[in-house]
């Protein structure tokens, strides 16, 4: 187990600038997610921490010693693939022993770590099998055996549930969740899928071309994102651009058009700023209240029914609005298209986004 | 995909079975049949039995010159499979738009006829060639060296003919590896020599059986290139085989010597692909 620092971290591949001065500090034990869209550059810094890519620039420190240079065999990092890259000569108690082979574990002492590993993963009396004889969900399980066996100080792991079915992925998320807590282990683990980042994270890492826009604890992430990009991708629908008028410790006043908002946020700003807010369709509410601390009304242009949910879209004085309501057992739609209706929602629904 | 009933099956496969039953196997009854005639000077007299065989097998001259096909064959396929590791990995690991070139390179001592390169071998290590009176001219030797019409001469031009289909039988392999592999075995602890050991070349065993057994079979049943490279006299089996026949007009015992090269030829490689397969069955094996 060791902490992680990475600093000032540049690469680019020909032209194209793949990882732009990114840093980040990694706690003993912690569970950090890189998160981000494809091509955000969360694989190539995995890459570069492992010792499988070189940086341009920069620094990756182990227990504050410089690995930056050493090469991916010395240090020291148990790594998950997306396709497992299990070997297929190998049987399944082979594969999870290698990296106690190669450090020169003898036989008996590896195949009983490796039996231990396997019996962590729900995989005991799969030793003596081919990958090839295995489900994918099994074969990523060894893959995840064979990366934590010999005890890396840091687990690296790239979109390992990428390949499988949502049910599975599931599964496993809840498994690594209480495997890794109970080990202990450092581990970074890439994804695109933001309800992965949550589930697992002690803190996710959001990744925007190449740069890091907003690190924090998932509650945080989701509950205060600090950039409209980072807002889109933890699923906010509707945005606004906003005027601030007043702050104080129960929250900032702002004025959207002709509509005046009130946010539990404080937003660090002056008055007269602009800036932009965002609500979560499924905070929007309709409303019986003609006169809500929040809200607006509008036309209902479409209604969409989702089995849990409808999702409505309303055109409003405050632009487009898309909000969520829950189903339940009722069959017929909350409102029909036409239908003018009034929308209300918390002030702590209202998410103030100080770099639009 | 279109399924077929057996009797549109037989159709479709009875040109195929036609042509290699008139053209490969009825040969080849022939010849065997060919072989248990009695050794006549111009031609086939009465019926010798085993005869042949127990003669050529009990002529010590006839076991050496077998026994030396079999020792140069099987030194020219160890020579082509370590000259190709490394050209196969280099080929592999090259970026993608050289590979073409790279791959031309290679199949190009195919492109010309087999007679041709070993003439070329002829020029290099000739009494008079390159070689020679570059060490001559250098001061290293005082005489030329014997280097032509050895079994030396006679192992590089096989090697070179032969060199292509092992290089061709590893690339294949190697580029269906994932590259993944490597990597996962180096976040590991694995050094490169630890990796190309456990991981690339048991995954490259495939191609390193198909290869060396395409090379084994053409170097045992090769002729312009001891013909023309190797010792003086008959040399190798095939150069025996074609004095028989050509110069002694004895076609009882040309015919048994050629069943005697099938012979050991299918048996060398039976036993290896057998024992290869072994262990080839144990990395696809699939559920």
């Amino acid at each position: 187990m060791a902490s992680l620092s990475i600093r000032s971290v540049s690469k680019a591949f020909g032209a194209n600038k793949v990882l732009d001065d990114v840093s980040a500090e990694i706690g003993t034990g912690a569970f950090v997610t890189l998160l981000g869209p494809s091509g955000c550059g969360k694989t190539t810094l995995l890459r570069i921490i492992a010792g499988l890519v070189e940086a341009d620039g920069g620094e990756i420190l182990m227990d504050d010693t410089n690995v930056t240079r050493l090469e991916a065999r010395r240090r020291g990092i148990g790594m998950v693939f997306q396709s497992h890259a299990l070997f297929p000569h190998m049987t399944v108690l082979e594969n999870v022993g290698f990296g106690l082979r190669m450090r020169g574990v003898p036989r008996q002492e590896r195949d009983r770590l490796a039996s231990e590993a396997l019996a962590l993963v729900h995989l005991r009396d799969f030793g003596r099998r081919y990958p090839q004889q295995l489900s994918g969900g099994q074969q990523q399980r060894v893959a995840i055996a064979r990366a934590v066996v010999f005890k890396p100080r840091v687990l690296l792991m790239d979109e390992p549930f990428g390949a499988l079915d949502r049910k599975l992925r599931e599964a496993l998320q809840i498994e690594l969740r209480r495997m890794t807590r109970e080990l202990g282990i450092t581990t970074i683990f890439v994804t695109h899928d933001q309800g992965e980042a949550l589930i697992l994270s002690d803190r996710i890492a959001l990744m925007q071309a190449g740069r890091l826009v907003q690190i924090g604890t998932p509650a945080e992430v989701f509950r205060q994102p600090q950039t409209r990009f980072a807002a889109e991708f933890m699923g906010v629908e509707n945005f606004f651009a906003a005027q601030i008028l007043g702050s104080d410790a129960d929250g900032t006043a702002l004025a959207c058009g002709a509509a005046r908002l009130l946010s539990r946020v404080q937003a660090k700003l002056p008055a007269g700023g602009g800036i932009a807010v965002g609500i979560r369709a499924e905070d929007i509410a309709l409303s019986d209240d003609a006169h809500p601390v929040n809200g607006t009304s509008g036309e209902v242009r479409d209604v969409v029914y989702h089995g849990n949910t409808w999702t409505i879209s309303v055109s409003s004085a405050m632009g487009e609005i898309v909000c969520t309501t829950q189903a339940g057992a009722a069959a017929n739609p909350p409102a029909n298209p036409g239908e003018t209706v009034q929308l209300a929602w918390r002030p702590d629904a209202v998410l103030v986004i100080p770099d639009p | 995909m279109a399924r077929f009933s057996r009797i549109e099956l037989a159709a479709l496969i009875a040109p195929g079975v036609l042509i290699v039953t008139l053209l490969l196997l009825a040969p080849a009854i022939n010849l065997l049949r060919f072989s248990f005639y009695a050794a006549g000077s111009t031609e086939i007299e009465g019926d010798a039995g085993f005869g042949n065989y127990a003669a050529l097998l009990s002529d010590p001259y006839i076991l050496r010159i077998i026994g030396k096909t079999l020792l140069i064959s099987l030194a020219v396929t160890f020579l082509c499979l370590v000259i190709s590791l490394p050209i196969s990995n280099f080929v592999w690991r090259a970026p993608s738009r050289w590979k073409t070139g790279l791959m031309i390179l290679i199949l190009s001592p195919l492109l010309v006829s087999v007679v041709v390169s070993s003439f070329g071998w002829v020029v290099l290590l000739g009494t008079k060639g390159l070689i020679n009176n570059l060490l001559i001219g250098l001061g290293i030797i005082g005489a030329p060296l014997p280097l032509l019409y050895s079994d030396l001469s006679l192992i590089l031009g096989l090697t070179h003919v032969l060199l292509p289909f092992m290089i061709l039988s590893l690339v294949a392999v190697l580029e269906k590896i994932d590259p993944l592999l490597m990597e996962a075995a180096a976040t590991l602890g694995a050094p490169s020599h630890r990796i190309w050991w456990h991981v690339q070349l048991p995954l490259a065993l495939p191609g390193i059986g198909a290869g060396t057994t395409i090379v084994f079979a053409l170097a045992m049943s090769s002729y312009v290139t001891p013909a023309v490279l190797g010792p003086n006299g008959p040399n190798f089996i095939t150069t025996l085989i074609y004095q028989y026949f050509v110069n002694l007009y004895d076609w009882g015992n040309g015919a048994t010597l050629s069943v005697v090269l099938l012979i050991i030829s299918t048996a060398v490689v039976a036993l290896y692909t057998t024992l290869l397969s072994r262990r080839i069955l144990r990395s696809t094996r699939m559920s």
